[in-house]
């Protein structure tokens, strides 16, 4: 006869299974979206023989201006960060880099002014005095962060079209920057979204252009996500090309 | 009895028999030979008894072979969870979406079935504690893969459930890997949880090692619970998730969670540190714990050569620098030395 315990190992495998599908269920299918997102905000994962699993990974750019100021204080000290010490204090440095970075929701402009300002800038930058063309681009950069709030329901409310706008569980960090002629300041940092690697279904994975790992860009694709009520994604719909 | 203890007494009977020979070539008094026969015969019926029910080892070159398989057998076992692993990300894209849950939840299943098997046909249990190992490896497998297929946020939840599973693996034969494997899972589930309950990423349990170290210490008291085949496992296990975040906190600065200087931090940590070493080590002496010996000397060595390149490693003469660390070696030698003498005499 099995030992108890050896029955409840048995049982664990199928228990998870059971809790990912409550999960799933629970985040629903009717969430917001769909949202279209080309491989200008999607980076494809490389595969091989060895590792066939279709995924794709979000990508951002930062906008413009000091670095870290997107982020109001009052959103940042709604999330629980503290800014009680003076940036210019000499203790100041150490002080925001031991805040340990915070769970919270990020808007993200897709190609919108955001993204056109950064376009104004890299233009000044390069001394042209005209924009650069579309090629020269990087894939991967047309999502702006713009916004950020603890409560996600707040963030659809303020931007509520999905075609502009992706809002997705993000974690946040504050820290003092300096530059140089500057007085010291007091920023927030997009850390990292989550999840930030999304897996393709098998069923969809064959309308992905695959990328080998010695290439740097994969052939125009749209993807379309949407999120749940768990705000987890999945992915409705992928086609090669460039959008309509 | 348990296999541990059997162990235990035969070599204590191979011990008594080589004495006795010893004694016999030093011409020592002579023991009645009819008493000498009679203990011979009774230990050779006992040894018969422990071979056929524990498979202990009646000679140093058996326990030796032991080893040998012990360690082919984890080998093997980490081979065989790395070629499933592999496996699977080859044909994942090949398989349809019930196919790849189906295989993913079969394959723990699949092995925990053949460590049943291997369980009661080989009595060594050699296989079984294989096939337990890779269905660790197949069911933390199971647990990434479904969770990154549909997507899902990061969670410490699963970390449960390899603790369960792990433990669960491991109580019904006293099986030594997949235990401490679950112990760990425990002590990293707790300290993740501790972070996300405020709203911050678990994975700051990392960053912030004292998360694991009070997790690690608060378990420490409830390893005597366990079964005794276990114990020393669970010991050895919490105690280095003790020790090893206490090394971290006392050499690097500003990775503590206590708001104070965090050069003030990083010097009580050391005086922790220090403290926790002898205590360590004189606890294991007293209580015979071996293990605890080994992970405690191993932490003291550790801290002291931090401490010492911390201190003196910039701008000593590097002749001075290695004199110093080989007179403390020696310094410590000849303590334990001193200690050793100190137990037999009480004993």
């Amino acid at each position: 006869m099995m030992a108890r315990a050896h029955v409840a190992a048995f049982a664990l495998p199928i228990a998870f299974a059971l809790a990912i599908f409550a999960s799933t269920a629970a985040n629903g299918r009717d969430g917001r979206g769909p949202t279209t997102l080309t491989e200008r905000e999607v980076t494809v994962a490389p595969r091989t023989d060895d590792r066939s699993i279709a995924e794709v990974w979000l990508g951002w750019s930062e906008p413009v201006g000091r670095p870290g100021t997107w982020m109001s204080r009052q959103s940042l000290e709604a999330l629980g960060f503290d800014f009680d010490v003076d940036p210019s204090a000499v203790d100041a440095a150490i002080y925001y880099r031991r805040q340990l970075s915070r769970r919270a929701f990020v808007a993200f402009e897709i190609n919108g002014p955001a993204w056109e300002r950064i376009v104004a800038e890299r233009a000044v930058a390069r001394g042209a005095g005209e924009p650069p063309r579309a090629e020269q681009v990087q894939p991967g950069q047309r999502l702006v962060p713009v916004d950020l709030d603890r409560n996600a329901d707040a963030l659809a409310r303020r931007y509520p079209d999905v075609r502009t706008h992706l809002i997705t569980a993000a974690v946040v960090g504050v820290g003092r920057f300096e530059f140089p002629g500057d007085r010291p300041y007091v920023g927030g940092a997009l850390i990292n979204v989550d999840p930030r690697r999304i897996q393709i279904p098998v069923e969809l994975s064959r309308a992905l252009p695959v990328r080998a790992p010695t290439e740097r860009e994969a052939a125009p694709f749209t993807v379309s996500l949407t999120y749940g009520r768990r705000w987890e994604p999945w992915v409705a719909d992928i086609r090669l090309g460039l959008p309509r | 009895m348990n296999k541990d203890a059997a162990q235990r007494r035969a070599d204590r009977i191979a011990a008594f028999r080589a004495e006795l020979d010893d004694l016999a070539r030093e011409g020592a008094p002579a023991i009645d030979p009819a008493v000498l026969s009679a203990v011979a015969a009774h230990q050779d019926a006992l040894l018969q008894t422990l071979a056929r029910e524990f498979d202990v080892d009646r000679t140093a070159a058996a326990r030796r072979m032991s080893r040998g398989m012990q360690i082919a057998s984890v080998l093997g076992a980490a081979a065989l969870v790395a070629a499933i692993v592999s496996f699977f990300y080859r044909i994942w894209d090949a398989l349809s979406t019930p196919l790849q849950v189906s295989l993913l939840v079969g394959a723990p299943i699949a092995a925990l079935t053949a460590m049943v098997v291997a369980g009661r046909v080989e009595k060594t249990r050699y296989v079984a504690a294989l096939c337990a190992i890779v269905a660790c490896g197949a069911f933390v497998l199971e647990t990434i893969a479904l969770g990154r297929m549909f997507n899902l946020r990061e969670s410490p939840h699963f970390l449960a459930f390899w603790a369960a599973f792990g433990l669960t693996v491991a109580f019904p034969w006293r099986l030594r890997i997949p235990f401490a494997l679950g112990t760990f899972a425990v002590v990293a589930y707790l300290a993740a949880t501790a972070f996300e309950l405020f709203s911050f990423p678990g994975t700051h349990a990392i960053e912030r090692p004292e998360s694991i170290m009070f997790a690690a210490a608060l378990l420490l008291p409830l390893s005597p619970r366990v079964a005794a085949e276990l114990a020393p496992v669970a010991r050895a296990v919490l105690l280095v998730f003790v020790l090893l975040p206490l090394l971290a906190l006392s050499s690097v600065r500003g990775v503590s969670l206590i708001p104070l200087d965090p050069g003030v931090m990083r010097i009580a940590y050391q005086i922790v540190a220090a403290i926790a070493a002898c205590g360590v080590i004189a606890y294991a002496l007293v209580r015979g714990h071996p293990e605890l010996l080994a992970i405690g000397s191993a932490f003291a060595g550790l801290f002291i050569v931090t401490r010492f390149v911390d201190w003196w490693w910039e701008w000593m003469p590097k002749y001075l620098f290695f004199l110093i660390m080989a007179a403390v070696a020696i310094g410590w030698l000849w303590a334990l030395r001193v200690a050793r003498r100190r137990l037999e005499a009480v004993a």
